[in-house]
């Protein structure tokens, strides 16, 4: 033992010790506000964090996250606070929480200080991306009111002169890839090409044939090659029917690119539309028009705090990924991840109750009152087994109650978000609307019911939303008054509106998301509007899809007749393959047949003999 | 300068009366610290193991720095070990998942990939590289010293005036 060496390990621990005693508490604040703000995008400040290591818990006089969307509000404050860790989780660098109960949380409340930080404009998760990109499409169908445009003639040819129809360039993209496709099939079914297992079952069968047996041996012998043949048989036809399995199923999935083309088509035609300002002044459409933004901004909110939940709560499948990172950060490595015996996840907060207010300033009225309760939340979902819940109520003076609930289900392999908010005669006072031309831009309503469930599987949007509200009174700026004959149509039928309903559904896969939206006002604003429209711009839209039908016709014939040629040569083959195995089958199973026949007659023959023998035996006696 | 002060002392210690086999020890400590991820629970084991026992110091901080390199160098050939090491080999799953079990497994960080191949690697290499090391001391105690104080390299490394500059320093007493 060295003495100096015992000295400087016992004063590096003494330093170690001091160190974490006067500044663990700065090192946890520090690390609990980048980890916060790395996460909301904006200041998260914690006052006076304090760690005691004696009963493991952490407390502090003030916490403060601000709302990154408006950085001059918070989105939730709370004053003092406090809470246990599980010490035996904490030896193992896991934080786990039982239960926290918040009072006096304070939403919304006014920042004395900017609470905007520095970050580099990322590109927004994909979900996210996909979804804005195709509720933008659907909201780019909606007409826009314009006089000049609806009573003006439409000059088809020059406008489809200039416009480069997609459905085509989409149709070769597809033949293409649909080629590689069938190429990929082609060497596969080339590679497993049983040509030579085949013309050697045909050499032994020959073989087979021609042998001369007479003996019992030599037919078992022949019993045995013929078994031998077969098995060699079946396993090609084994092989054989796998890959059939997997061509069709390939083939089946490349040629569902084709069967989009009538959306394609669509599209081409909205977008031709959209060019000439040729407005589609269907009910549909004019629901987009008026309440499309209402409902898809906060649709891609909530999706933004998906993507964010879905980041930091993985699903089971990214978790437990075992797969080999090829060429991982030098020195870094990969964590393989082991099964964890009765473990817990790295992060757990069982159970946390929030209660508090709304807007809240000093001496001011809340606007709000909160109540919630929000289940397990966790990192690892698929280890602590269970989905996060919550149920949140919020209460506006002089209101009914808003009843918020949702499961963040991650614990199996896809992830399944789902939200419901739930409000029956609650206040409403305004909604706005999007600044449109003859559009109102503010509805004003007593009270109203409100409606809308969300649930994100996988990719899979189903987001739906009702609104009805009663007595309403619709408000148009200075801008959307005009006088002329769109005017005084919308003044007319917004005027006469006392109860507003509609209802919203956004469906499908992200990529390709169908937004309807239907209202009460969407019949009678179209019915009207569109009877102004000139004769011109009517024949015009029938004009247009023609004329893309006309172009794209010839290339989908011809497509479609490349897809059935592609299949036809392949499957051919298969079939070619498949017509010799059964036939050389057939063939070996009727020789096996016949010489099990024969040995059992053979050995019927020597059975007799005996017989015969011994009864000559008994009779000589 | 901290590097000519470090070799400095590491050559003294070559020459100098100390067991060759401490100097090894410390070596092959070194050795093993150099090559893995420094991070780890068993490194700061072993650096305490060094500090408490007699092994040379010098020498565990010299084989530290080589190896470090090494180690880079080497980097993904330990990814790939401690891939096959940890993922690859189903007989020895249970027994990682009963390691990993043990609320000391995140200090050590086995479960990496590169932790688990590089000491694996250093364990296996670690007492040919004491015994390496010792019979070098010897060696280099016997004949290689003055042949190496003599050699062309020595002479220009001596004559360098970085050399000279901290000749000077060290002679100042700093």
């Amino acid at each position: 033992m060295r003495p100096k060496g015992v000295i400087a390990v016992l004063f590096i621990l003494l330093l170690l010790t001091g160190f974490l005693y006067f500044f663990a508490d700065r090192l946890l604040e520090h690390g609990m506000e980048s980890a916060g703000e790395s996460v909301i995008g904006a200041k998260v400040e914690i006052d006076n964090l304090k760690f005691s290591l004696a009963d493991l818990s952490i407390s502090w006089d003030r916490l403060q996250v601000a709302n990154p969307n408006d950085t001059w509000r918070n989105l939730v404050a709370t004053s003092r606070f406090s809470f246990d860790m599980e010490a035996a989780s904490l030896i193992r660098k896991k934080l786990v929480i039982n239960d926290v109960t918040a009072t006096d949380i304070r939403i919304g409340s006014q920042r004395k200080t900017d609470g905007k930080i520095d970050r580099p404009e990322g590109a927004p998760p994909g979900l996210v991306q996909q979804a804005t990109e195709s509720l933008g499409r659907q909201l780019g169908q909606a007409p826009i009111l314009n006089l000049g445009a609806l009573k003006r003639k439409v000059n088809v040819d020059s406008l489809m002169q200039t416009f480069d129809i997609q459905t085509l360039h989409r149709l070769q993209e597809a033949k293409t890839q649909t080629d590689s496709t069938f190429r990929q099939w082609r060497n596969r079914i080339t590679t497993f090409d049983p040509k030579g297992d085949l013309q050697k079952v045909e050499t032994d069968i020959t073989t087979l044939q021609s042998q001369e047996v007479s003996g019992l041996q030599d037919l078992v012998a022949a019993a045995d090659k013929s078994k031998r043949i077969l098995s060699t048989l079946n396993r090609i036809k084994t092989k054989l029917d796998s890959n059939r399995t997997m061509v069709s199923k390939g083939i089946a999935s490349a040629t569902t690119r084709f069967a989009n083309v009538d959306n394609w088509i669509d599209h081409d035609f909205e977008a031709v539309k959209a060019k000439a300002n040729l407005g589609d002044l269907s009910p549909k459409n004019v629901g987009k028009m008026l309440f499309g933004e209402v409902v898809v901004q906060p649709t891609v909110q909530t999706l933004e705090y998906v993507a964010l939940i879905r980041k930091y709560m993985p699903v089971a499948q990214q978790l437990l990924s075992a797969g080999k990172v090829e060429k991982p950060p030098r020195l870094k490595g990969q964590d393989i991840r082991f099964p964890l015996l009765n473990g817990k996840p790295d992060f757990l907060l069982e159970h946390l109750l929030l209660s508090g207010s709304g807007n809240r300033q000093v001496g001011e009225e809340p606007a709000f009152l909160l109540n919630s309760q929000i289940d397990g939340i966790t990192s690892e979902q698929k280890i602590y087994g269970k989905p996060l819940t919550f149920a949140l109520n919020a209460l506006l003076p002089g209101s009914n109650t808003y009843e918020i609930s949702g499961e963040i289900d991650h614990v199996g392999d896809i992830p399944v978000d789902r939200f419901s908010i739930k409000a029956l005669g609650v206040k409403i006072k305004s909604l706005s609307l999007p600044d449109r031309p003859y559009l109102p831009s503010t509805v004003w309503a007593e009270r109203g019911d409100v409606g809308a469930t969300f649930a994100l599987t996988g990719s899979q949007l189903n987001a739906r939303f009702n609104f009805r509200a009663t007595p309403v009174r619709f408000e148009f700026t200075k801008n959307d008054r005009r006088d002329d004959a769109i005017s005084r149509i919308t003044q007319s039928v917004f005027d006469s509106i006392e109860t507003l309903s509609f209802s919203a559904a956004i469906v499908g896969p992200l990529d390709d998301l169908d937004l309807q939206i239907s209202s009460n006002v969407d019949d009678i604003l179209a019915n009207k509007i569109s009877a102004l429209a000139g004769e011109s711009v009517k024949q015009a839209g029938v004009e247009i899809r023609r004329r893309i039908e006309s172009a794209v016709g010839p290339k989908r014939q011809e497509a479609e007749a490349f897809v059935k040629q592609g299949r036809g040569q392949i499957m051919n083959k298969l079939n070619a393959y498949q017509e010799q195995v059964d036939e050389k089958l057939a063939i070996v199973d009727a020789k096996k047949k016949e010489i099990e026949g024969k040995i059992t007659a053979k050995k019927k023959e020597g059975l007799d003999d005996v017989k015969g023998k011994l009864k000559g035996l008994f009779k000589k006696k | 300068m901290f590097f000519l002060q470090f070799i400095s002392k590491l050559i003294k210690v070559l020459r100098s009366g100390e067991s060759p086999r401490l100097i090894a020890g410390g070596f092959a400590m070194g050795f093993v610290v150099g090559m893995t991820p420094l991070m780890t629970l068993q490194n700061v084991l072993i650096i305490l193991t060094a500090i408490l026992t007699r092994v040379n110091l010098a020498s565990v901080f010299f084989a530290m720095f080589l190896f470090s390199f090494v180690a880079y160098i080497f980097d993904p050939i330990f990814h790939d070990v401690g891939f096959f090491l940890l993922a690859q080999i189903e007989n020895i799953r249970p027994l990682w998942t009963i390691v990993y079990n043990w609320p000391i497994a995140p200090f050590t960080r086995f479960y990496n990939t590169v932790v688990m191949g590089s000491f694996s690697v250093a364990l296996l290499l670690t007492y040919p590289v004491f015994l390496l090391a010792q019979k070098g001391i010897v060696a280099y105690r016997k004949s290689w010293g003055d042949k190496l104080d003599n050699s062309k390299f020595a002479k220009a490394i001596k004559g360098s005036s970085l050399f000279k500059w901290y000749i000077k320093i060290r002679d100042l007493g700093w």
